[in-house]
């Protein structure tokens, strides 16, 4: 944990340097995802709900999705995908001569502050969206609603680690992560809008309705056709659970790492 | 013709990832029925603002394949090029840098669309109803209008590489395009469901025919006497967007050679 403390440091001064640039990026990014809830929000002024979904609830789901996923993806969108480079030119060799866990050394060294812009914004809305719902908060529901803030996002650590770890078997990896932006964008409604084929693949085989859509309904109570109780129980859980399979999934591939350098 | 050898070139180099081509295709397929299951779910049977459920599933899929064909990501190799230096050999050439750049990029383009919207198209059909063009008329008029799109949309992409030339970073400029494009291209969220506010708006700016308008136009949601003016509106903005990419590349030019010094 030290560790982690000490690059987290590092690299905080080294963004400094460029302190107007990585100001200007970061409310670049703000309006890129303002104009994702710009729309989201047209299409709610246009038809009111969607499946019995309100538009502060929508607001409600979407921000705690893109909140979730900064966390989560912020200590290994970037680690995992210049993994496929690290490979490639041998510099990922150095992260296994340390004397340290290899995957926890890998994760630490880098952190991308570059999701800030997600975070503000993210969270700015989902304030507001708050003061709009009449949700009767007890102390259940806070411990729940953190626990799965943390759990969402180590779901969305996990499915990324998993994609980064196949690195070490198929070397390209662009299209898969460009894939998995895709997925992300079903968790931005109700999954209860979709099909029945595809909200198996989002609760059982790529778990992303435990990231926002699951603890949602439980807090806005709304109406949940599976066997809500058993799905709401389980919900802290799949994250620390999918990130440990996760971990063993991308320490097993490791051990198939020859080294591409010569 | 040299430019066109460049643009064999890079569809050429798109062939060696054709292995990953079944990932675009499902991503584009998945992007598609999210936006089917949306329209399905506040539409349904209805008609809003008279367009039906049918119509706007066509109008997800014309949409799916427009964005493969746009050009907007010339920026990011003119971006790779400024930061190692190389745009230097592409100056000393006896070519034109646009013109080799629009030929490496339809290369790129062509790829895409033969690989990835091609199949996408097909898996469609036969799932979902997607609509003809509504007449012949305006399916001539939709394939001009696609031109119309994806020359502006290279030359808005060619424009943010110049502007670069200031920043010599395009992350700032990527992203705001990218918000731009999200609400007024209308690629997902057609205008005809805008707030008054918004579609005045996203009228009186280009980035409508980077979706809306050819997608708009097969659909025949743009009736006979309306195709004309819309189209020159089109041709407008392009000959708008060909003379400031001018004056900013000659700037652009001047501030290069000084910071070579």
């Amino acid at each position: 944990m030290k560790l982690f403390f000490v690059f987290f440091k590092y690299h905080i001064k080294e963004r400094m340097e460029y302190r107007s640039a990585f100001i200007v990026g970061v409310c670049a990014q703000t309006l890129a995802y303002a104009a994702n809830y710009l729309v989201v929000w047209m299409l709610m002024q246009k038809f009111g709900a969607i499946n019995g979904w309100s538009w502060p609830e929508v607001a409600f789901l979407y921000s705690i999705g893109l909140f979730v996923y900064a966390i989560g993806a912020s200590f290994t969108f970037v680690q995992m995908q210049s993994l496929e480079e690290m490979v490639r030119d041998g510099t990922f060799d150095i992260i296994l001569i340390k004397p340290r866990n290899p995957f926890y050394y890998f994760v630490t060294s880098t952190f991308n502050n570059g999701y800030i812009a997600h975070l503000l914004l993210s969270g700015t809305i989902l304030v507001w969206s708050l003061s709009q719902l009449k949700i009767e908060w007890n102390l259940l529901k806070v411990i729940y609603f953190c626990l799965n803030i943390a759990s969402g996002s180590l779901v969305i650590a996990g499915l990324l680690t998993i994609i980064g770890s196949l690195t070490f078997r198929v070397i390209r990896l662009q299209f898969l992560f460009r894939l998995f932006n895709r997925l992300r964008e079903f968790i931005s409604y109700p999954i209860s809008i979709y099909s029945l084929f595809i909200q198996i693949l989002l609760v059982f085989i790529i778990p992303l309705a435990f990231v926002n859509f699951v603890p949602s309904s439980f807090i806005l109570a709304k109406e949940f056709q599976y066997d809500g109780n058993i799905t709401y129980i389980l919900s802290p859980f799949i994250g620390p659970i999918l990130f440990y399979i996760a971990y063993l999934f991308w320490m097993s591939n490791l051990n198939r790492y020859q080294g591409a350098g010569g | 013709m040299g430019y066109i050898s460049y643009g064999i070139k890079a569809f050429l180099q798109q062939i060696s990832y054709r292995t990953e081509v079944w990932l675009q295709v499902l991503g584009n397929f998945l992007l598609i029925l999210i936006q089917v299951s949306i329209w399905k779910v506040v539409i349904g049977n209805d008609q809003v603002e008279g367009i039906s459920l049918e119509q706007m599933i066509t109008y997800s899929v014309i949409n799916t394949l427009i964005a493969t064909l746009l050009l907007t990501e010339v920026f990011k190799s003119v971006d790779n090029e400024l930061k190692t230096g190389k745009i230097a050999i592409y100056l000393i050439k006896p070519v034109l840098y646009p013109l080799f750049l629009i030929a490496e990029n339809i290369g790129r383009a062509l790829y895409r669309f033969i690989f990835t919207a091609i199949p996408t198209m097909i898996i469609c059909i036969f799932i979902f109803e997607v609509h003809t063009p509504f007449s012949f008329m305006h399916g001539f008029a939709f394939i001009i209008a696609l031109f119309l799109g994806i020359i502006i949309s290279f030359l808005i992409g060619y424009f943010i590489a110049l502007v670069s030339f200031w920043f010599l970073t395009t992350f700032a400029l990527d992203w705001s395009l990218g918000a731009l494009m999200t609400v007024f291209s209308g690629s997902f969220f057609p205008l005809w469901f805008f707030p008054p506010t918004w579609r005045f708006f996203a009228e009186i700016l280009p980035f409508q025919f980077l979706g809306f308008i050819p997608a708009a136009i097969y659909l025949g949601e743009i009736p006979k006497e309306q195709l004309f003016q819309t189209l020159f509106i089109g041709c407008s903005w392009t000959i708008l967007l060909v003379i400031m990419v001018i004056l900013l590349w000659k700037k652009a030019m001047k501030r290069l050679i000084i910071q070579g010094g």
